[in-house]
């Protein structure tokens, strides 16, 4: 999972109900923090108690925590919650970083997402980007790394692809037979996409462990064979014949070709001149004159 | 054909093109320089602006995409005051080159550009842009591309029809004698010089918004208002549409270039909600319209419609452009697997054209047209070419094939032999080719392969 941190950027961590994400994510929070880097947290869906479970004592110390959970609408009015609402949380956690690498873990993005403007949101995550490397001096690519935690179930196909599509990296996470997978997606920026598969299980002590692969008796079939496609097929012309077609043009007779039965059909005497009549009945009009049948004689 | 002065204001490359052109001559025409004024030519009278010709069908104006085989496709072109919508692809790759193809033509021409971008800074993008190829340096990739082909007849083709070279292989039209579509290197960025030399300007929306992030109730969402104004001040300041009676310089085009437009970063929730505020980005396309019509400006838009949840939205912004074009790419698609398309990156369709003072379009025939991005170039071709390419190598083109129906009911050698003759112009598509595989499926054999008798190709062969 090393390869996760050393991008930087906007990172979905997409779960869902049966895999949970908050692990990965503590986990990936640990790593940053003992990598020496400015970690910085937004908590919205579980407390900060039970958030800061499971991180020891020096990296408890580290984690700047900011926590919207306990009261999300400042009804209490005690003036140490951050101004703004949510969106104002968010700038005010980019203005307090300092330059250099930093990381910021928001808990959840799902959370944000269903109570803020999708486009709202989206352009603060593009500012935070922005104004970290403003102030940084370096470029934000390499400096700044935001993990968002999104619940796949709770997004329609709209939001999630609009999140997507500002995102560098979205590890996705599944699994098969108790081994958890992330799926990850990275997207440089004009290079195409990469695509791998990760098998890690995270331990009680919040370290990453990974795992070559599934465990061999429940791992699936990649594919199903794909029968090779015939490229002639379902073109806007066609190469081939059906046997039915075949048949027909072999038993086509050309017109200019002179066969043999043609021969015998021009040779054999036609059908006798009484078979074929022309059956005319005179009407009134009609004047035949058998001297002059054309009637032009001036006579 | 008298060539309108088009090369383009830049100094360096188009001096040492013109130069590269006189070398190779084989004609006793010469190519009108950039000095030269064209008094006498027919075309005279029409507004002569660098980067810009008429179009052979109706005289529009039209300038280059930036890419020569969507040129041809787009009909010799962009019309002036015409948006040009493209289609993102998924993720984004081949829809920004072709942005920044734009651009660079922009350059190249020495054309003013206006870049609005809500993702990147517009200074970032202009540093991004691929670099002009000259002429001697095209033929050699050229060359090195088709050198896998490369056999003792094709070598005498390529000897010969040196020219075609230069041509992808999509053109179908008459050959253009003056630098309209320019190549670029995608491996390299544009010189420094060039793009200081060059007039941008450049809206990147997050610096031009008010700090505010919430939504405003009326029609249009803020960052199109602030987009449209930026246009329309710039139309009007530097006088595009010739309505600022201060402005008394020489005409130029005005290239727009806007960028990822309806994606959430505008403000805009079309990407998110089925049921947003759905007009906003149909009126913007509108009133952009309006201003292109009425000003010397051309604008290519891209758009991230696979986003778009609304399909209907989708058909109403392509009727409100003029020219749609949709990039398809195979990354994570099943095609991908497809053998048709493992040579390719993608699709290209065509799904609009406009007509402009005409009744007619101005499509071309062949619908299953596929991109690819070189190392250096990005190419656009008919899909089944790749197919019958090993096939033509045995039939190629710049040829004339004999044919003869089977079992003719004539003797051999009789002057009623029913005979054809297939030639194949050396800038061939694959429909003549597929002509001669359909005769031969249907009985014809072939008696004699023999050079190509037409004068118009240079060849001064003997013919069977």
């Amino acid at each position: 999972m090393e390869s996760v941190l050393a991008l930087r950027g906007l990172v979905l961590l997409r779960d869902s109900v049966e895999w949970e994400g908050r692990s990965l994510l503590k986990a990936l929070i640990k790593k940053a923090a003992l990598g020496g880097e400015q970690v910085h947290i937004l908590g919205c869906e579980v407390s900060e108690e039970e958030f800061r479970a499971g991180f020891d004592s020096s990296i408890n110390s580290r984690l700047v925590y900011y926590d919207l959970f306990r009261d999300p609408l400042n009804w209490a009015q005690t003036g140490e919650a951050l101004p703004g609402g949510p969106l104002g949380a968010l700038q005010a956690m980019c203005e307090r970083t300092d330059p250099g690498p930093v990381t910021v873990a928001l808990d959840s993005l799902s959370w944000l997402l269903l109570r803020l403007p999708c486009a709202a949101l989206c352009q603060a995550l593009c500012a935070m980007s922005r104004q970290h490397a403003c102030r940084g001096g370096g470029p934000a690519a390499e400096q700044l790394c935001v993990l968002g935690l999104l619940h796949r179930e709770l997004h329609g196909p709209g939001p999630m692809g609009a999140l997507s599509s500002l995102a560098q990296a979205e590890v996705t996470l599944s699994g098969t037979a108790g081994q958890a997978s992330a799926h990850m997606l990275r997207r440089r920026p004009r290079q195409r996409p990469t695509l791998e598969t990760l098998w890690f299980s995270v331990l009680p002590d919040l370290s990453l462990d990974l795992q070559g692969g599934p465990p061999l008796e429940s791992q699936p079939h990649p594919d199903p064979h794909t029968p090779q496609v015939d490229p002639a097929s379902h073109l806007t012309f066609n190469l081939h014949l059906s046997k039915r077609e075949r048949e027909a043009k072999d038993s086509l007779t050309l017109p200019f070709q002179f066969s043999s039965e043609k021969q015998q059909a021009l040779l054999r005497p036609g059908p006798s001149p009484a078979t074929s009549r022309i059956f005319y009945e005179p009407d009134a009009f009609d004047d035949l004159d058998p001297e002059d049948p054309d009637g032009d004689l001036d006579v | 054909m008298a060539a309108v002065a088009t090369c383009g204001t830049g100094a360096g490359s188009t001096g040492s093109m013109v130069a590269a052109g006189s070398k190779n001559n084989v004609t006793s025409f010469q190519r009108r320089g950039p000095r030269a004024s064209g008094s006498d030519s027919s075309y005279s009278r029409l507004v002569s602006i660098a980067g810009t010709r008429p179009s052979v069908r109706n005289g529009q104006l039209l300038v280059s995409t930036g890419l020569p085989a969507l040129d041809q496709l787009l009909g010799g072109g962009l019309a002036v005051g015409t948006v040009l919508l493209i289609e993102e692809d998924k993720y984004n790759i081949y829809s920004s080159l072709l942005f920044k193809y734009f651009l660079a033509e922009g350059i190249i021409n020495g054309h003013t550009l206006l870049v609005a971008s809500a993702k990147e800074d517009p200074a970032d993008i202009l540093q991004e842009l691929p670099a002009p190829l000259l002429d001697d340096n095209v033929k050699k990739d050229f060359d090195e591309d088709a050198c896998n082909h490369k056999t003792a007849e094709s070598n005498i083709k390529m000897k010969i029809a040196w020219r075609y070279q230069l041509l992808p292989k999509m053109e179908a039209g008459p050959v253009s004698s003056s630098r309209f579509g320019h190549y670029y290197d995608v491996s390299k960025k544009m010189p420094q010089e060039l793009i200081e030399a060059s007039k941008w300007h450049g809206f990147f929306f997050p610096e031009k918004s008010s700090s505010t992030l919430n939504i405003e109730p009326c029609s249009l969402t803020h960052g199109y208002i602030k987009l449209l104004q930026f246009i329309q001040n710039i139309i009007y300041e530097e006088g595009f549409d010739g309505s600022n009676p201060q402005v008394k310089k020489q005409k130029n085009i005005l290239r727009i270039g806007i960028q990822n437009l309806g994606s959430p970063l505008w403000g805009d929730d079309l990407c998110c909600t089925e049921n947003g505020n759905s007009r906003s980005l149909t009126k913007f396309l509108y009133v952009l319209r309006g201003l292109l019509r009425t000003s010397l400006s051309a604008c290519m838009i891209t758009m991230p419609t696979h986003l778009i949840q609304n399909k209907a939205i989708i058909s109403r912004v392509t009727n409100l452009s003029d020219t749609v074009v949709g990039l398809e790419s195979f990354i994570g698609s099943e095609r991908e697997t497809n053998p048709l398309y493992k040579d390719y990156h993608g699709l290209i369709h065509i799904r609009q054209i406009p007509r402009l003072n005409n009744l007619i379009y101005d499509v071309s025939d062949v619908k299953d047209l596929a991109f690819k991005l070189k190392r250096k170039l990005f190419t656009i071709e008919w899909v089944q070419d790749n197919y019958l390419r090993q096939e033509r190598n045995i039939y190629p083109p710049g040829f004339s094939y004999l044919l003869k129906q089977k079992d003719s009911a004539w003797g051999e050698g009789s002057l009623q032999h029913s005979t054809f003759l297939m030639s194949f112009l050396a800038k061939g598509m694959g429909f003549p080719f597929f002509q001669l595989k359909l005769l031969l499926k249907e009985g014809f054999v072939l008696i004699k392969k023999g050079m190509l008798r037409d004068d118009s190709l240079r060849c001064s062969h003997t013919a069977i």
